[in-house]
């Protein structure tokens, strides 16, 4: 299994090779049957990559231990469907993952690219290629998971105890796809400069992967968050470690990009800004990419020693380079399209929501290197934790709440005072209101009562845009269901973003409330003994242990009590792992969308009793409902947009003008 | 949304009292780092060293000490690692300082740009309003159908009827 | 052209910086992740020489033992865990030195940290640990002495002045050249009239 595994992963180095010295050669020569050859090398490049993972799964599922990957990261009392999480549990693993995952990714980019493209499509798939042949070539000869040992130890290592965990299956994943997908959009645009094309047929491409890429980034960092939420034992969600903030930087400029390039898509502005921003995502994928997989900054992640820094680093150089001379090189052809009429629209606005984004990317790239600044010019060691990223990046997510709130609402081109005042006044309405409301009920915290009445002002503005929409179209005699549905079906980009605002707004009214308020006890209990925190009693009815070979594992049971109301059985579970000193910790968690009562043990202490933290979170179920809601969002905004009657359309500009006195 | 909200702060609204103890501690908890497990507080390890400090930030606080005496209890044995964010003063004041420094400037440079790129094209507002208030109004409103319609129709469709200003070329 | 220029820079120096940054971090961890957050690299660890913190210990035979006690010895305090690998590792020949050196006016003291008592004592009885052994059962010595990994050894002088911090297992050899330049060194100081002993001068392996 381990020889199949490197032939298909040479084999597989050379396809990538072939595709991408072959478009390249292909475009330049012109040569039709070489492009058509190397678009099949590139359809080619996932099945030869599956057949080697496949080969990586079959040596964990047989204990192939001679395999030295499968004897680190498996043993034979490991779960079979942990198999999955073993794939890519350390770098060698992980890196065919992302080939494999990578590969799958370039084959549809360019099965689904539409023709209008056909002329870039070579420079795209070339970039593709180069990524897909750096990451095996890396694979192949510096970290090849079927390398052997000379005697086959009869049991493995075994798998990190903190990877047993569901959240582990999608998360890293997510995550590794997300980062490394990031060159897709980027390919297509700069294909698209590559070659010249001037028209806009790549924008909707690029726009459509940066969403795929988008929602499967944020999908990975908020399961990632419910991750550490539930078994890291401290109850919150997000360290801003290092490892944490190099998967968000480039999440937040894709979602600049996914703004502006809707910009450029209906008012074909921001050309050249949405290609310096698309190549800053895929900078800033290859640092989260170079400091996941080896990188010189502290973490509490560790994956395992390895000498791959370097050759990130350089590859990490090199695409600078590349994206800058071809930016430098192609700029002026792309100036001149449009350009901004007046500095109070909803393109500014989006010019705004770009910089702040931008800005906390970069702020948060400070953050990550600033430790190594400081070694370097004055050899001492500092930590650039939660604190400095709440103050500093904590306004700017505010600032970008509320332009989230007024973006949508201003019009394009040319804003008057008086139509902004008429768009915001229900918003602002709300805001104040919801801020009255939560003062009244004792909410005193000033910095929490303004992040609540942001949100109120988004949600107010959203749901004002649905109305208005929808009244409009209802006033044309459709009922108001189908006049909903029609009116998110006739602009699917725009009122998919409102419900990728609303879950935005979600996840924001979890972290102001969880960081806000909420209370935390750490206790001894004895069974039978019990604690009160928050208006929660929770009682401690003993502990079932069970033994196994390389853990004891931890039952305690409790049970929560709201007042005089029994909430039922908790279960907080504990693992201890003897041989590795390390403790799994599964969080007793009863969740409600107006608070979580969280109860994690963090000792067994001999005596028998046990350390508890109880702690009641407030409105952090929020954060978890915004998934689906994001990925509800982005699919409404992906779903193809059909193309209506003219004479539907004019029926509709009609109606609008006649129903904009009502307003 | 708005009861959710209410009825989550309503429960754990204290007075506005000092911060007991334990708060206290806790928010030192979460400004030290684990020595041992880098990048991690001592509110969120679970190491032997981070248990043992937090028994001392309690004991601290408990003998009377400021949050600043049991900070500086810690640098001076683990160096300015030890804390969770760089000092406020000294080299580190840099670390604070180039964030704002860097979103403000970016912010105001683009502002300029924006007035800039705004007076030097006639203002459409004006230009199709003229005097009537009405229409002035209904302007960004016709724009966004206009868009609609664009939209709809395709960027090659017929008769765009965006003004010259608007999009300058298709290709 | 100037804005051209502008915008050059604008990319161009943030990146390059951000990536010579890394590539200096990545030369100075010696290419290992996690770099420069954990000690990679053992042996002597430059000190500001300076008064030992004190302490007050209760042995595992029972007695107490405190600073001022082993004033007028040279002392290693070595900090240790049952569990750790170079810990064990390293035990015999820690004992062995000890043996060598312990007629000359050097005490060794181990205090274990981070562990349980049984496990202690057996580590002890299983190496026949010949010098004085205490657990630091709250840490608080240890968090004095600003120990942030094991093991991690400190070296006083007669004075009770702490002047030689060692980070990892140290080698027989090592323990035997600290140990002779303090014992030795002290004395060539004060014949020189040096206003700082010789040994005070962290940083320089192999002296």
């Amino acid at each position: 299994m381990a020889e199949l595994g490197t032939v298909t992963l040479h084999l597989a180095l050379v396809l990538a090779l072939y595709a991408g010295a072959g478009s390249v050669a292909g475009k330049l020569r012109s040569s039709s049957s070489l492009l058509l050859s190397v678009r099949r090398a590139t359809y080619l490049l996932p099945v030869v990559l599956a057949v080697a993972t496949l080969s990586l799964v079959a040596a964990f599922v047989r204990h192939d231990f001679r395999v030295e990957y499968v004897a680190r990261h498996s043993s034979l009392a490991m779960d079979p469907i942990y198999t999955w999480v073993a794939l890519y549990a350390g770098n060698e693993g992980s890196l065919l993952f992302i080939a494999f995952a990578f590969s799958l990714l370039s084959a549809a980019a360019l099965a689904l690219a539409s023709r209008s493209l056909a002329g870039s499509l070579p420079y795209t798939n070339a970039i593709l290629a180069g990524v897909s042949a750096f990451v095996l070539g890396v694979t192949a000869f510096l970290a090849n998971p079927f390398q052997t040992l000379p005697v086959a130890p009869p049991d493995g290592q075994g798998i990190n105890p903190l990877l047993t965990h569901p959240g582990m299956f999608v998360h890293p994943p997510l995550l590794m796809i997300g980062l490394i997908g990031v060159s897709v959009p980027y390919a297509i645009a700069v294909g698209a400069l590559l070659t010249g094309d001037r028209s806009d047929a790549w924008v909707d491409q690029a726009r459509t992967w940066s969403l795929v890429v988008w929602a499967i980034l944020g999908s990975g960092l908020l399961l990632g968050a419910w991750w550490a939420y539930t078994i890291l034992g401290w109850g919150g969600y997000w360290g801003w470690d290092p490892i944490e903030n190099v998967a968000l930087m480039p999440w937040l400029v894709l979602t600049g990009f996914v703004h502006t390039v809707m910009v450029q898509k209906r008012r074909g502005m921001f050309g050249l800004w949405n290609l310096v921003l698309i190549a800053i995502a895929f900078t800033l994928a290859l640092f989260g990419i170079f400091i996941n997989r080896g990188g010189p900054v502290p973490s509490v992640h560790s994956f395992g020693a390895s000498t791959l820094g370097w050759v990130f680093l350089a590859f990490l150089a090199f695409s600078v380079a590349f994206s800058l001379v071809v930016l430098l090189v192609r700029a002026p052809a792309l100036r001149g399209t449009a350009a901004l009429e007046f500095h109070f629209s909803r393109e500014a606005a989006f010019l705004f929501n770009n910089l702040l984004l931008l800005g906390v990317a970069l702020v948060t790239l400070w953050g990550v290197v600033y430790p190594l600044v400081s070694q370097m010019v004055r050899g001492v060691a500092v930590t650039v934790g939660a604190p400095f990223y709440n103050q500093v990046n904590g306004p700017l997510f505010l600032a970008l709440v509320f332009l989230m709130g007024v973006g949508p609402l201003l019009p394009w081109r040319h804003a008057s005072w008086a139509v902004v005042r008429r768009a915001i006044q229900v918003p602002g309405l709300a805001a104040v209101l919801a801020a009255s409301l939560l003062a009244l009920v004792g909410v005193r915290q000033p910095v929490a009562l303004f992040a609540f009445g942001l949100c109120a002002f988004v949600v107010a503005g959203v749901l004002q845009e649905w109305a208005r929409g929808t009244w409009v179209r209802h006033r044309r005699g459709q009922n108001l269901v189908a006049a909903f549905a029609s009116l998110v079906g006739a602009n699917r980009p725009r009122y998919g973003g409102y419900i990728v605002h609303l879950a935005i707004v979600m996840v924001a009214l979890g972290v102001i409330g969880s960081s806000f308020y909420g209370t935390q006890r750490d206790v001894v209990l004895a069974a039978g003994e019990q604690v009160s925190v928050g208006g929660y009693t929770v009682i401690y009815r003993g502990t079932r242990v069970e033994t196994h070979p390389d853990r004891t594992e931890f039952f305690h049971h409790l049970q929560g009590m709201k007042g005089q109301r029994d909430l039922g059985p908790l279960v907080a579970w504990r693992a201890f792992y003897p041989d590795r000193r390390m403790a799994s910790t599964r969080a007793a968690i009863r969740s409600t969308p107006v608070e979580d009562l969280y109860v994690v043990s963090t000792e067994s202490l001999e005596d028998g009793r046990v350390v508890f933290r109880v702690m009641v979170k407030p409105l952090v179920w929020w954060i978890w409902m915004a998934g689906p809601v994001m990925i509800l969002g982005t699919l409404v905004s992906l779903w193809p947009q059909r193309r209506p009657l003219v004479e539907s359309a004019a029926g509709a500009k009609r109606a609008a003008v006649s129903a904009v006195p009502v307003e | 949304m708005v009861t959710a909200l209410a009825l989550a702060t309503a429960g754990c609204v204290s007075p506005a009292s000092p911060p007991s103890l334990e708060e206290q501690a806790q928010d030192l908890d979460k400004s030290l780092i684990c020595p041992v497990c880098p990048g991690e507080t001592i509110d969120q390890s679970q190491a032997a060293l981070a248990k043992q400090m937090r028994a001392i930030v309690r004991e601290k606080l408990a003998a009377g000490e400021s949050r600043e005496q049991v900070l500086e209890f810690f640098v001076k044995r683990y160096g300015d690692g030890v804390l969770a964010a760089p000092p406020k003063g000294g080299f580190h004041l840099l670390a604070w300082t180039v964030p704002p420094v860097l979103v403000l400037g970016a912010a105001a440079g683009l502002y300029a740009l924006l007035r800039r790129m705004g007076r030097q094209r006639p203002r459409r507002g004006e230009a199709t309003g003229g005097g009537d208030l009405e229409q002035k109004e209904l302007a960004p409103y016709l724009a966004r159908v206009d868009e609609e319609l664009r939209l709809l129709l395709g960027p090659s469709g017929p008769g765009s009827p965006l003004p010259p200003g608007g999009k300058a070329t298709g290709g | 052209m100037g804005k051209r220029a502008m915008a050059l820079l604008a990319g161009v120096i943030p990146a390059v910086g951000v990536i010579a940054l890394m590539g200096w971090a990545l030369a100075r961890s010696g290419g290992t992740p996690g770099g420069l957050g954990i000690y990679k690299v053992f042996g002597e660890v430059a000190i500001e020489p300076g008064p030992a913190p004190p302490f007050s210990l209760e042995l595992l035979t029972g007695e107490a033992v405190k600073l001022e006690d082993l004033r007028g010895k040279v002392v290693l305090v070595d900090f240790w865990s049952s569990w750790c690998p170079p810990c064990v590792e390293e035990a015999p020949t820690l004992a062995q030195v000890y043996r060598e050196y312990s007629g000359r006016g050097v005490e060794f003291l181990g205090i274990a940290i981070w562990d349980d008592e049984d496990v202690v004592r057996r580590h002890v009885a299983r190496f026949r640990v010949p010098y004085l052994n205490a657990i630091d059962g709250q840490g608080t010595v240890a968090i004095d002495y600003g120990v942030r990994g094991i093991p991690e050894k400190f070296f006083l002088d007669r004075e009770g002045k702490l002047v030689k911090k060692f980070v990892g297992p140290a080698p027989a050899e090592k323990l035997r050249a600290i140990l002779d330049e303090l014992l030795g060194g002290l004395g060539t100081a004060r014949a020189e009239g040096g206003l700082s002993p010789a040994a005070a001068t962290p940083g320089q392996p192999g002296r």
